[in-house]
């Protein structure tokens, strides 16, 4: 019967004297002689019976001590945690607080740059604005001259008693201020002395007092009004 | 009296129009990066009485040019520079000191460091101390209208109340000397309290021409001005070397002793005729110290990017202030920049503490 070397292997380990049966024994014997490689393993397996062998013979000796296991394994981990690790850039050199101390910088820098832009771009769009507030005031005396001039302008020579001031108003106004409702009702009680003065009689020292008083922040206020009107589609 | 009164106003009111001309000064100021600054002055008057009180470096300090020979030239004048290396010495030579009746220049110039970008604060203020300090301005503008009026508000309305003020501290000033004199000289026919009576009176003298032109704002069309402009007309011509002689002349202090005589009804008024002199010469010494030119023109050039501003006109970052004595004779005038430069050296260190964590972060995982 011809046998294979994957069947044989197994009895091979075990060809020691009493490991196995008579009809193993031949059965590996007879693979033996065919086969050059198990019977290369079968001689080095002998080689080393031969060695082992008398070991077995020699009187048992002492006990190990029930620690040998324990000191053994920590003698293990100690050489695995001493043996030096590969080295990286920074890992291997940073001691333990400089990661998070470094991300925390990182974080203070980023909201101290957020903060800042923040803080600066209501800044410049304050700036924008009164510079925006200051080109509109420039450019007003181009777009027909500012109200007071206006209101010169629309004055006719002599006798003042006859203007009607409503129509004098609209006439420099726009046109959509002539149709809101009330506007120069609430002028007239936002400045009450200055309503009172008339333009039929001829002004006294109060009533400069009070046109210069109260004068220009109606103007300011006539010409605030314009300036929306303007802004209006 | 009518007559009389016109007189005397005529001759005492340039007392307040005092000038020197048409004298332009204009400051150039550049502030660098780093804190340090460049500053030049230049006047369209070659030769300045009292550079000193333009501020304008009569000091070594100062590197100073003159071209007198070519008026067509932009550099004609007197032209003082200075480069100033540490804020702090641009803040030294303008400390707000000045005398009584001087105009004190205050700069603080601040560099503020916050990492990512350096803040960079100017702020210069004309310091101007009330010569005369008789009656505050607050008694004759609001708050508001102040600040409208240092603005450059054009308004007939508010140059007329600054006018007023100017007039009444000065017309005060006149009075209360002259009270002095009267109580110091005790005669029985001349009593301290016969002036006291007419005090309004006598003040009035020198606000009454104002008062006649307050119709603010009315002018017939084709009118050459109204009072208040002709007013502001008169501003514009600085009195001759021969009006400012007469105002404090023994002419002028005979006017003002026959005014006196009338309004007081006694004759015990002729002897003080020499005081009224020394009281009006007084008088125009205070205004004459305080030397200034015409208008002022400021204009600063700041670094970075410009974050705000009080300066009436803004190029860039070039700002300009303009202003008129007037201005900073009411109040202290403010002038205020901030901007702020880009430390790119800290954006580049950032930019390596955050690429450091990184890659700390995926190590350890």
């Amino acid at each position: 019967m011809k046998t294979n070397c994957g069947s044989i292997e197994q009895y091979l380990y075990l060809c020691r004297e009493g490991e196995l049966t008579p009809g193993q024994r031949r059965e590996v014997e007879a693979h033996c002689a065919e086969c050059p490689a198990c019977r290369s393993v079968l001689a080095g397996l002998a080689d080393l019976e031969r060695i082992v062998g008398p070991l077995r013979t020699l009187p048992a000796g002492p006990e190990p001590p029930r620690t040998l296991a324990g000191n053994i394994m920590a003698a293990v981990v100690h050489e695995s945690s001493a043996r030096p690790k590969p080295a990286t850039i920074l890992s291997g050199y940073l001691p333990g607080w400089v990661r998070p101390a470094l991300a925390c910088a990182l974080t203070g820098l980023a909201c101290l740059f957020l903060v800042q832009e923040y803080r600066d771009a209501s800044s410049i769009a304050a700036l924008e604005q009164q510079l925006a507030a200051v080109g509109r005031a420039a450019e007003q005396p181009a777009a027909g001259g500012s109200i007071p001039e206006r209101l010169r302008s629309g004055l006719p020579p002599g006798d003042l008693s006859a203007i009607n001031p409503l129509d004098l108003l609209r006439s420099v106004f726009p046109p959509s201020y002539g149709k809101r409702e009330g506007l120069f009702d609430e002028l007239a009680k936002k400045y009450p002395d200055l309503a009172r003065i008339s333009l039929k009689r001829k002004l006294d020292a109060g009533d400069r007092k009070v046109l210069a008083a109260e004068g220009q922040a109606f103007l300011r206020d006539v010409q605030r009004l314009v300036q929306e009107g303007d802004q209006q589609p | 009296m009518n007559g009389k009164t016109t007189l005397i106003a005529g001759l005492l009111a340039p007392l307040l129009l005092l000038s020197n001309g048409c004298l332009d000064e204009k400051v150039k100021t550049r502030i660098f990066p780093d804190g340090s600054a460049e500053r030049i002055i230049r006047i369209n008057d070659p030769h300045p009485s009292r550079p000193n009180d333009f501020l304008a470096g009569g000091d070594s300090s100062w590197q100073i040019t003159v071209n007198d020979s070519d008026r067509k030239a932009d550099n004609y004048g007197y032209t003082a520079r200075r480069l100033f290396r540490e804020p702090a010495d641009l803040m030294r030579a303008y400390d707000g000191h000045a005398g009584e009746g001087e105009a004190g220049v205050e700069v603080r110039l601040q560099r503020r460091f916050a990492w990512f970008f350096t803040y960079i604060d100017y702020r210069e203020s004309y310091i101007f101390h009330d010569p005369y300090r008789t009656a505050p301005v607050s008694d004759f503008l609001s708050t508001d209208e102040l600040h409208r009026y240092q603005q450059d508000e054009k308004s007939d309305s508010l140059q007329l109340n600054v006018d007023r003020w100017k007039a009444y501290t000065q017309g005060e000033y006149i009075y209360l000397a002259l009270a002095e004199e009267i109580k110091r000289r005790n005669d029985p026919a001349l009593p301290p309290e016969l002036l006291a009576l007419h005090r309004q009176t006598f003040i009035n003298l020198f606000t009454g021409s104002l008062e006649g032109s307050g119709s603010v704002g009315r002018k017939k069309p084709g009118s050459p001005d109204s009072g208040t402009g002709a007013r502001k007309n008169a501003s514009a011509r600085p009195p001759t070397s021969e009006e400012v002689e007469m105002m404090a002349s023994k002419e002028g202090a005979d006017s003002l002793t026959a005014w006196l005589r009338v309004i007081l009804g006694t004759d015990a008024v002729l002897p003080l005729r020499g005081a009224i002199f020394n009281i009006l010469s007084r008088t125009m010494a205070i205004d004459k110290k305080f030397l200034h030119p015409d208008t002022w023109t400021y204009e600063v050039e700041m670094p970075g990017l410009l974050l705000a501003t009080n300066a009436g006109k803004v190029e860039g970052n070039s700002l300009t202030w303009s202003f008129k004595p007037d201005q900073i004779r009411v109040a202290p005038y403010v002038m205020e920049a901030s901007s702020r430069v880009t430390n790119v050296w800290a954006f580049i260190v950032s930019g390596l503490l955050a690429v450091a964590v990184v890659v700390l972060a995926i190590r350890r995982r």
